[in-house]
């Protein structure tokens, strides 16, 4: 068998990480703005916003690919506004990937976050607070340095999910190579043809190593991270 | 001037205080759950008051009926907690820079520098909180708050969580600090003998009220007023230096050494304690019980008690069958008396006595 990738492979893989990494950026700075409010703020349909945000976790893939499809299609309710003011063509381009993919691991993101804000001990920023430095502050030196194992973990862990989409970025964006096909549209597209048994096993083998090296660095971090912060010697 | 005026209500539990309190350095007084911590945190913007005003000097902190209620950051109000809230994330340097940064700025206020020189904080400046002991943690966070420059400094039992050997260790950090610092200090314990060495203006705090207000003497004699919130009873806090060791006698003789600086000359009261493990010179507080004194109306000969001291009765007040009297031996020593002794004896205020205790009713405060 020959371990060495085709030119295809290569282009999937590269197309894989560059959604993947569009994907936490988009979703970074929402992402912790959301689990801010919820860890933090009690407000009118707290449990609505709750419960959507948390929604693509439970719904089936195709499901919430093709609501994306829906709205945002050339048809749809966005979709005809957003061509007809700015020209803009989402479904069915590499864009479109980066959203599915982003609406799949926002979930995960905010759960992870929402954690380590609650698990920020409030007392410090009380302190950093009689200290003179206003919410502002206090968030951006003591809350979201405390909080970053957590939100580490919650990038991360939206980075792997991006890679490993696929229902929704099948329905949403399609599987054209070099565009939309992303690993596991590759790994599923060569495994449905006659002779890409040997290319989409070199692809799950990649995808393996991949995601170990994503969780094995993350562990890495994580664990680090905490020692730092840890009040206690022993503490972890 | 610290203004407070405030209503404060949660579930079962009420606060309610009016008190305007003009000493820079006041010992709060209370046993806890009376609410010591409920008023700090009102006073410092982390609760807010069900009605009432709050100020410092000119500067108002919180009025409900203007609808004033300025944000903690604003108030410059700095708070020692009692339990470790330094930033785990930031060396020692970094939370004091954290509080340099982010206070205010005041003409007579302390650097960093001059804090870690007051504190002795030079070989914990790189270090993380984590690798802190629990009396260089407090030293740490006392630094901090004054790096912030506050109109007010709170301190909420900031060594309750210290055994008694760090206690003793720590305690003259902080009365160095509170000399020094130009602002008000509310100091609160619920440990007599810790407070009265830092200050002996008190308010007594019970059950979400005032109970009593001033000088540690005139509450003392004020009788059930401070005995509702002592339990453990009254306390003579007597500030003294070292002036040598007796091995022979068994006996260190102590000289009474108050701390504002009035002069002192050889015929100062001096005291007998027990052989203690002080070099002379040093300086050191001692307690003595006032049960554990007997008085009186003449110098005894052949007796064991290694201290007489010479004084006069300033006033006297009774609860519950005793008498509780202020002898000033040069300064006021609180004596309990039966009331059967007192009568026996025919004491009045002015009259001339004698204040006998053992050397071992001397114990020295760590």
């Amino acid at each position: 068998m020959n371990l060495l990738l085709s030119t295809e492979e290569w282009i999937a893989l590269k197309l894989s990480a560059t959604v993947a990494f569009w994907c936490v950026v988009t979703i970074m700075l929402p992402g912790i703005a959301v689990a801010w409010l919820l860890a933090r703020k009690q407000f009118w349909g707290k449990m609505i916003v709750d419960a959507l945000v948390h929604l693509p976790l439970v719904l089936p893939p195709v499901v919430t690919g093709y609501s994306l499809l829906v709205l945002f299609g050339s048809r749809g309710v966005i979709g005809q506004w957003l061509k007809e003011s700015f020209g803009l063509d989402l479904a069915f381009t590499w864009k479109a990937a980066v959203m599915a993919s982003a609406v799949m691991a926002f979930p995960l993101l905010v759960r992870t976050v929402r954690l380590s804000l609650e698990l920020v001990d409030r007392r410090l920023e009380e302190a950093a607070m009689t200290l003179g430095a206003n919410r502002a502050w206090t968030f951006l030196t003591i809350t979201l340095p405390l909080a970053s194992p957590g939100i580490l973990a919650g990038l991360i862990l939206a980075f792997a999910r991006s890679l490993g989409e696929f229902g929704a970025t099948v329905t949403f964006a399609g599987n054209t190579e070099g565009e939309t096909r992303t690993l596991p549209l590759a790994v599923y597209t060569y495994a449905q043809s006659l002779e890409g048994d040997e290319a989409a096993l070199r692809l799950v083998g990649i995808s393996i190593l991949f995601s170990l090296g994503a969780l094995m660095i993350s562990e890495r971090l994580a664990r680090s991270l905490k020692r730092l912060l840890s009040t206690s010697e022993d503490g972890r | 001037m610290l203004e407070l005026d405030l209503l404060f209500r949660r579930g079962h539990f009420s606060l309610e205080l009016s008190e305007r309190l003009e000493e820079r350095v006041i010992g709060l007084f209370g046993r806890s759950g009376v609410g010591k911590t409920t008023l700090l945190h009102l006073i410092g913007g982390l609760l807010k008051p069900s009605e009432g005003r709050i100020a410092i000097d000119q500067t108002v902190l919180y009025d409900s009926r203007a609808a004033i209620n300025l944000a903690p950051h604003r108030r410059g109000v700095g708070i020692v907690f009692q339990e470790d809230r330094l930033f785990p994330h930031l060396s020692v340097e970094g939370n004091l820079r954290f509080a340099r940064r982010f206070g205010r700025t005041s003409k007579h206020s302390f650097s960093v520098s001059d804090m870690v020189e007051l504190l002795e904080l030079g070989p914990l400046l790189r270090r993380r909180p984590k690798y802190l002991s629990g009396g260089e943690r407090q030293r740490v966070m006392l630094a901090r708050t004054l790096v912030s420059h506050p109109r007010l400094i709170l301190m909420d039992e900031p060594l309750a969580a210290l055994d008694q050997r760090l206690k003793g260790q720590i305690l003259p950090f902080f009365r160095r600090v509170i000399k020094e610092a130009q602002v008000p200090v509310v100091y609160i314990s619920h440990d007599l003998s810790e407070l009265l060495r830092l200050t002996s203006s008190l308010l007594i705090l019970d059950n979400g009220r005032a109970l009593g207000r001033g000088s540690y003497t005139d509450l003392a004699l004020e009788g059930p007023l401070l005995e509702s919130a002592v339990p453990t009873g009254l306390l003579n806090v007597v500030p003294v230096e070292v002036v040598a060791h007796e091995p022979g006698l068994g006996c260190t003789r102590l000289q009474w050494a108050p701390e504002d600086g009035r002069l002192r000359s050889p015929d100062q009261v001096e005291l007998r304690g027990p052989l203690i493990d002080y070099n002379v010179r040093q300086r050191l507080s001692v307690a003595i019980r006032p049960e554990d004194v007997a008085i009186a109306t003449q110098s005894i000969s052949g007796i064991s008690f290694q201290n007489q001291l010479r004084g006069r009765i300033r006033r006297f007040s009774e609860s519950g069958g005793t008498f509780i009297v202020e002898v000033d031996v040069g300064f006021p020593m609180l004596v309990e008396v039966s009331s059967g002794s007192f009568e026996r004896l025919g004491l009045a205020a002015g009259q001339s006595v004698y204040c006998l205790l053992k050397a071992n009713a001397i114990s020295t405060l760590p």
